[in-house]
């Protein structure tokens, strides 16, 4: 039994118990002995009592008689009772008339006589009075001995007594009776024995109980402890026995519960766990599996990639190489490798003498190569003939042949033989190898595929030899092409005429061999030739070929080729004749001295306009045949740029002289309207003072002439006024004087004076302007005469309905649209109206009185105000002119 | 008394049809054919209003003008000028040399009087 102090719960228990039981048994005990004590000493006390009292009694008859034999009679029943120490039978006078008893000589015992009071008191019944003998307590017991009958009578003693009713009793003596304590208390010690050795028991078997009630509580709850540290632990497995319904039970199954809850779930985690340790392990193994394949593939590709790399390299050096000794070189050397040969050589046999012819080896050395060159075939050559790859796993069982021999000498054992070439035999790719033993069946593979590029390069090396010769020659060509390409483009641009020849002269130097380039041309007036460009001169020989200005008489050959159309080629076999010599002093100028040149004539639509002279004075080179038929080619591109200069010239001359003629025709308009002017003047005046009757009454025929008169005097004025303002736009005398203006005040301007206009053909005339435009800067009185125009136009050519003005901002201008329902303008005539003395239809031109100039020169107002003008018109609906024109126009970016 | 003209014009015409106008109104007309005898008749007639033609032989009419304006004696005299010139640009040189109205050619005998009427009228 281990307590362990108080930690655990047992010990708990039973120390919070124990001391209950202990507190209720030690009381009880006490009680108990307390109660037997009472009631063993009060039944000492009656015994003692009562002995003492029957003593008195018995003891009358030897008291009286003083007799002490009747007296120790009487008392030797008393005296034998072990509880007795002492008795003693006193007389009244105190005598000891008898004495028994163990303790019945002590003389503490003796001595003790009862007081008066005692005696008194003692005289009617027994007293009690405690003792103590030696070492033992007792209480002594006195009882009187009663007489009734006789013995002197002692009144002082009975009086007190007060029985003088009834009998009259005295005391004769008294009983002294000494009780030991002794059996009482032993009795009690026994008691108190009794009651420790219950408490004992007691004490035992609660502890036990204790024990084993607490066990029992405890239990369960430490198995619940070590299943849950078995839990804790991590064995789920455990399932704690529910053995009761109480809490603990109730725990028990909480806990299994939450550790099936806990197992379930570690379960399930085991099992995730386990499937990705599966999976792991499935993955890994596939891994594995994927990694063992791909090496083996890599392994399997980088055999092939070597193989292709070689065939690549191979067809690389094919192709980029048209050296066939090389190109086989590379072969023997991807052979070896490819292969896993030591040796390689690629042979070449000559039909015609047998004999073999090292081409191109790898790893031979010279002396092997020295020995095997030129051999004779060996006698057995069909295996050199075939058209199949040869395998000789040893040499050394070939026939004996020289071959071998050497083969042997330099070490080699193994050979493989591959044709380059199906039929017509005529090169062998051989491998070579030490270690005896058959070439796989991959190495005869590859070396056939290099053979078979091997094939490829010797063709290629035979066609390239057939094609160079011809490649030089188109490459030739074509650098010419591209020259004279670029310089045909060249021609197109507008360039000064010395740029062109000279572009002409460069494109000639870079494609033939030539020093020096001189274009000469022929005078206008057919007598000079004179020197226009040159290539390769010197700035001193430059200026002296410049200012050459050569008779045509005195030009010789120069002058020969432009008279004949021929060219001309002077070298060492044909030296410049005499005849055809420069003359003095021309000959003697340091650029023009040459006798060894040529000359083309250049030729533009037939006529030779000049010469292309070309030496090689610097060089001394001679003169390619082929550089006469380019040069020509080249001369007859300078003809054009020198026929397109002076066509272009001529053209320019021409605009300007029309310039020049158009500005005198708009001046002479315009001097020619003022001048009508005058006289029409005088015309109107004069006409105007007689209508208006300042020369008096007018006959009424004559006044409906003046009238007419007046009329057409007025259209000719605004044709004359049109007339002038056109030819001054023209002549771009007409400049617009810019100005603030307001739309809004032009608009109403106009409308204001062609109201009555309106008015008279009984038209609406709808004004629409907002009045928020903002301020225009413009040519006001232009403009008001812009739609003057316009408006004049609607009215006149609308005989009913309605006429508008309408104006908005849009983008940065005003828009201004003036809209009639007119006849309409059919689309065909809509761009004409716009033109100079045009109107739809003629004869409305008489019928409205236009000038059919008033649309043509709005339209320039508004053009030189950078506006637009349009129409957009319905036949039979109607007609809107629209212009625009900036809001602010700018000075100078007036179009004109 | 009758408001007094000075009319320098070269054309015979337009002389005799602002005469004719111009007398037929009741105005007194003095003419000059040149600019140098315009400037002198201004001085020497003092006319109350003057009709300058622009184009003149010799001392053209901005010329005469300006000589006018600048007599202080004559400044306060409105010229108006009459010019066959319609260029943009004649109207600012004729305000420029100090002209007071401007009237284009051909004029209209009934248009020009109303000019001439709303300066001599205000006076």
């Amino acid at each position: 039994l281990r307590l362990g102090g108080f930690s655990t719960f047992r010990a708990r228990i039973f120390w919070s118990v124990i001391p209950v039981v202990l507190a209720l048994l030690v009381f009880h005990a006490f009680m108990d002995l307390r109660e037997h004590r009472r009631l063993v000493e009060s039944e000492f006390m009656k015994r003692g009592l009562a002995m003492a009292a029957n003593l008195g009694r018995g003891t009358e008859l030897g008291v009286l008689a003083e007799s002490r034999d009747i007296l120790d009679s009487s008392i030797r029943g008393v005296v034998g009772d072990p509880d007795v120490a002492y008795v003693f039978i006193q007389a009244d006078d105190g005598r000891i008339l008898a004495a028994g008893g163990a303790a019945s000589n002590d003389p503490v015992a003796i001595a003790r006589r009862p007081d008066p009071g005692e005696r008194t008191s003692a005289a009617s019944q027994a007293v009690a009075r405690p003792l103590a003998i030696g070492d033992q307590k007792g209480i002594e017991f006195v009882a009187p001995i009663l007489s009734e009958s006789g013995g002197p009578p002692d009144e002082l003693l009975l009086h007190p007594l007060g029985k003088a009713g009834k009998e009259r009793q005295r005391a004769i003596g008294f009983v002294r009776l000494g009780l030991s304590l002794h059996s009482v208390e032993s009795h009690v010690f026994g008691l108190v024995r009794l009651w420790i050795g219950i408490t004992v028991v007691f004490f035992v078997i609660s502890s036990l109980t204790i024990y084993a009630f607490s066990n029992r509580i405890t239990r369960p709850i430490k198995r619940l402890t070590a299943h849950a540290q078995k839990i804790a632990e991590g064995d789920l497995a455990q399932t704690i026995p529910v053995e009761s319904r109480d809490e603990i039970g109730r725990l028990a199954a909480t806990f299994n519960t939450m550790a099936g809850a806990l197992k379930e779930n570690i379960d399930e985690k085991e099992g995730v766990l386990r499937e990705l340790q599966e999976l792991n392990q499935t993955l890994e193994k596939r891994i594995h599996q994927r990694t063992a394949e791909l090496e083996e593939r890599t392994v399997a590709l980088e055999v092939s990639l070597q193989e292709v790399q070689t065939l690549a390299e191979i067809s690389r050096a094919v192709s980029s190489s048209l050296d066939l000794r090389r190109v086989l070189q590379t072969v023997a050397v991807h052979a070896v490798r490819g292969a896993s040969a030591d040796a390689c050589g690629v042979f070449e046999f000559d039909a015609g003498q047998n004999t073999f012819h090292v081409v191109a080896s790898h790893n031979l050395d010279a002396r092997v190569l020295d020995e095997v060159e030129d051999l004779p075939l060996p006698a057995d050559t069909a295996a050199v003939r075939a058209a199949e790859p040869v395998q000789i796993p040893d040499i050394v069982e070939l026939p004996d042949m020289r071959v071998r021999d050497v083969a042997l000498r330099a070490g080699f054992r193994a050979l493989l033989l591959v044709p380059v070439g199906g039929d017509g035999v005529r090169h062998s790719l051989v491998v070579l190898r030490r270690n005896p033993g058959s070439f796989s069946e991959r190495a005869v593979a590859l070396l056939t595929a290099l053979a078979d590029q091997s094939k490829v390069a010797i063709e290629n090396a035979r066609l390239f030899r057939a094609v160079e010769s011809q490649r030089v020659q188109l490459e030739q060509l074509s650098a010419n092409m591209q020259h004279l390409y670029r310089l045909s483009t060249a021609l197109q641009e507008p360039l000064s005429l010395r740029d062109q020849l000279g572009r002409v002269l460069d494109a000639a130097r870079s494609v033939v061999r030539i020093d020096r380039f001189y274009i000469w041309v022929v005078t206008p007036d057919g007598g000079h030739v004179t020197a226009l460009a040159g290539a390769g001169f010197s700035g001193e020989d430059s200026r002296s070929f410049e200012t050459a200005y050569i008779p045509l008489a005195e030009a010789g050959a120069i002058a020969r080729a432009c008279r004949e159309g021929t060219a001309l080629v002077f070298d060492e076999q044909t030296p410049v004749p005499p005849a055809l010599r420069l003359h003095e002093p021309w000959s003697s100028r340091p650029a023009l001295r040459t006798n060894r040149f040529i000359v083309v004539p250049m030729i533009a639509r037939g006529r030779t306009i000049g010469v292309l002279t070309a030496d090689n004075k610097r060089s001394r080179e001679p003169i390619e045949a082929r550089t006469v038929e380019l040069l020509k080619i080249f001369a007859s591109h300078a003809a054009v740029a020198i026929q397109n200069a002076r066509l272009f010239q001529e053209i320019d001359e021409k605009g300007r002289q029309l310039e020049i003629a158009s500005r005198h025709k708009s001046q002479f308009l315009a001097n020619m309207s003022h001048e009508l002017r005058t006289p029409l003047n005088a015309i109107l005046g004069y006409t105007e003072l007689i209508i208006d009757r300042i020369y008096g009454e007018v006959p009424p025929k004559i006044a409906e002439i003046v009238e007419r008169v007046d009329r057409s005097g007025r259209h000719l004025l605004r044709l004359i006024n049109d007339v002038l303002d056109l030819s001054k736009i023209e002549a771009g005398a007409l400049t617009l004087s810019l100005g603030e203006y307001s739309m809004q005040d032009v608009i109403q301007t106009v409308a204001t004076s062609m109201e009555p206009l309106a008015a008279e053909k009984a038209l609406r005339l709808m004004v629409d302007v907002p009045a928020d435009l903002p301020v225009g800067r413009g040519d006001e009185r232009r403009l008001v005469q812009v739609l003057l125009n316009l408006l004049g136009n609607a009215i006149k050519f609308t005989e009913a309905g309605e006429v508008g003005v309408r104006a908005r901002v849009v983008e940065g201008s005003f828009l201004v649209s003036v809209s009639d329902t007119g006849p309409g303008v059919p689309p065909e005539h809509q761009e004409r109206i716009f033109g100079e003395f045009q109107q739809v239809d003629a004869s409305s031109t008489r019928k409205k009185g236009g000038t059919g100039l008033g649309l043509a020169i709005a339209k320039r107002i508004v053009e030189m105000h950078a506006g637009r003008m349009w129409i957009d018109s319905i036949v039979g609906a109607g007609s809107t002119f629209s212009f625009t024109v900036p809001i602010r126009v700018q000075p100078g970016t007036a179009a004109s | 008394v009758s408001k007094r003209i000075l009319v320098i014009e070269d054309q015979e015409d337009n002389r005799r049809i602002l005469r004719d106008l111009l007398t037929s109104v009741g105005y007194d007309v003095v003419e000059a054919v040149t600019g140098e005898d315009g400037v002198a008749f201004a001085e020497a007639h003092r006319p109350d209003l003057i009709l300058m033609d622009i184009q003149l032989p010799g001392l053209d009419g901005y010329e005469a003008t300006r000589r006018i304006k600048a007599n202080a004696a004559l400044a306060a005299i409105p010229v108006i000028a009459v010019t066959s010139y319609a260029l943009s640009g004649d109207d600012v040189k004729a305000f420029a040399a100090g002209c007071d109205a401007y009237v284009t050619k051909p004029f209209s005998p009934r248009a020009l009087l109303a000019t001439i009427r709303e300066y001599l009228d205000t006076r």
